[in-house]
């Protein structure tokens, strides 16, 4: 058990053994029942619950995507890398909706807010998208943004980067990496980005 | 045989990105565990067994305590019941985790063994 959090009269806690967030009854914590189960993460640390959203934030240790959040379908539907957090620790939510997280590389501690700057609009790249090869067998797709310098990084749902590059207008992956789940984070040089969910068969 | 590849699904979009809107300096060197309550930030030391009780807008240590637990576990984890008025400080030694209750002033009021881990 490595992670803590409590809402309303639950609390919730964080498995490092089993990779999953469970919740017990206050103040006892006699009965125990499952929450989310943290899909391709491992080695996590602190927790914080956003409870309206049924949504739950974890640390992990080593790993480019430092932090995650898992929904109750085991489904990670966000994340902070370690371009913004290198060694996140401890974890918690303040009531205006901002996470507050220790980074024990620097011994700070961080208040983001979640929320700035995001647009929930498709995609925060203009014209991106995604065209697989006309051929099914090939194992190929293409990411297309029209005029866009972007940087492209791949993770798998270890969290690990499999492969990074930066292009023009359109980037082909036509990996030999093995089936599974992938997580495409392209940021262009202004600033925006998008995330790609591909699953490789 | 090559394998074929299935676009399932575009996650979310996210224009821009999420912001640092404070950086604090951590009232020791290994904070791992961090919770809300009563207005205050909440800090819990993994190697000193402090609990610090901070002031979220410039990091001033209102008050602490010692978690003092069983000397084998490792403190990682913090919450704090606003309803209870009670401290949570989590650990864990092998499979098996422990959560300790304390008043926000430290006075001790119980633990739990979470078997499993």
């Amino acid at each position: 058990m490595t992670g803590l959090s409590v809402a309303g009269n639950n609390v919730f806690l964080s498995s490092r053994n089993q990779n999953r967030c469970y919740y017990y009854n206050l103040p006892n914590l006699t009965i125990r029942k499952d929450f989310s189960y943290y899909l391709g993460f491992s080695t996590t640390c602190d927790i914080a619950m956003n409870a309206a959203d049924s949504l739950v934030w974890v640390a992990s240790e080593n790993t480019s995507l430092t932090i995650k959040c898992y929904d109750t379908d085991n489904t990670m539907v966000d994340y902070i890398g370690v371009d913004m957090i290198t060694n996140a620790r401890g974890m918690a939510l303040d009531p205006d909706g901002c996470l507050w997280v220790s980074d024990i590389d620097n011994d700070k501690l961080y208040k983001i807010d979640l929320t700035e700057g995001i647009e929930d609009n498709g995609s925060g790249i203009q014209g991106l998208s995604v065209v697989p090869s006309a051929n099914p067998f090939s194992g190929a797709v293409t990411i297309q943004a029209p005029g866009v310098n972007a940087s492209i990084a791949i993770f798998d749902l270890h969290g690990r980067q499999v492969e990074s590059d930066n292009f023009q207008e359109s980037w082909t992956w036509n990996s030999s990496a093995p089936a599974g789940t992938y997580v495409f984070v392209i940021r262009d040089d202004q600033g925006a980005s998008a995330t790609l969910e591909l699953v490789k068969i | 045989m090559r394998r074929v590849m299935v676009v399932l699904l575009v996650l979310a979009a996210i224009a821009s990105a999420k912001a640092i809107v404070r950086t604090l300096d951590a009232p020791d060197t290994n904070i791992s565990g961090l919770a809300w309550g009563d207005g205050s930030l909440w800090a819990l030391d993994a190697v000193t067994d402090s609990v610090f009780e901070l002031d979220p807008e410039t990091g001033e240590i209102l008050s602490s305590f010692y978690f003092n637990h069983v000397t084998t576990i490792v403190p990682t984890g913090l919450a704090y019941s606003e309803t209870l008025n009670m401290v949570l400080c989590g650990g864990q030694y092998q499979t098996t985790g422990y959560v300790y209750k304390y008043s926000p002033t430290g006075t001790y009021m119980g633990v739990v063994d979470m078997c499993g881990g």
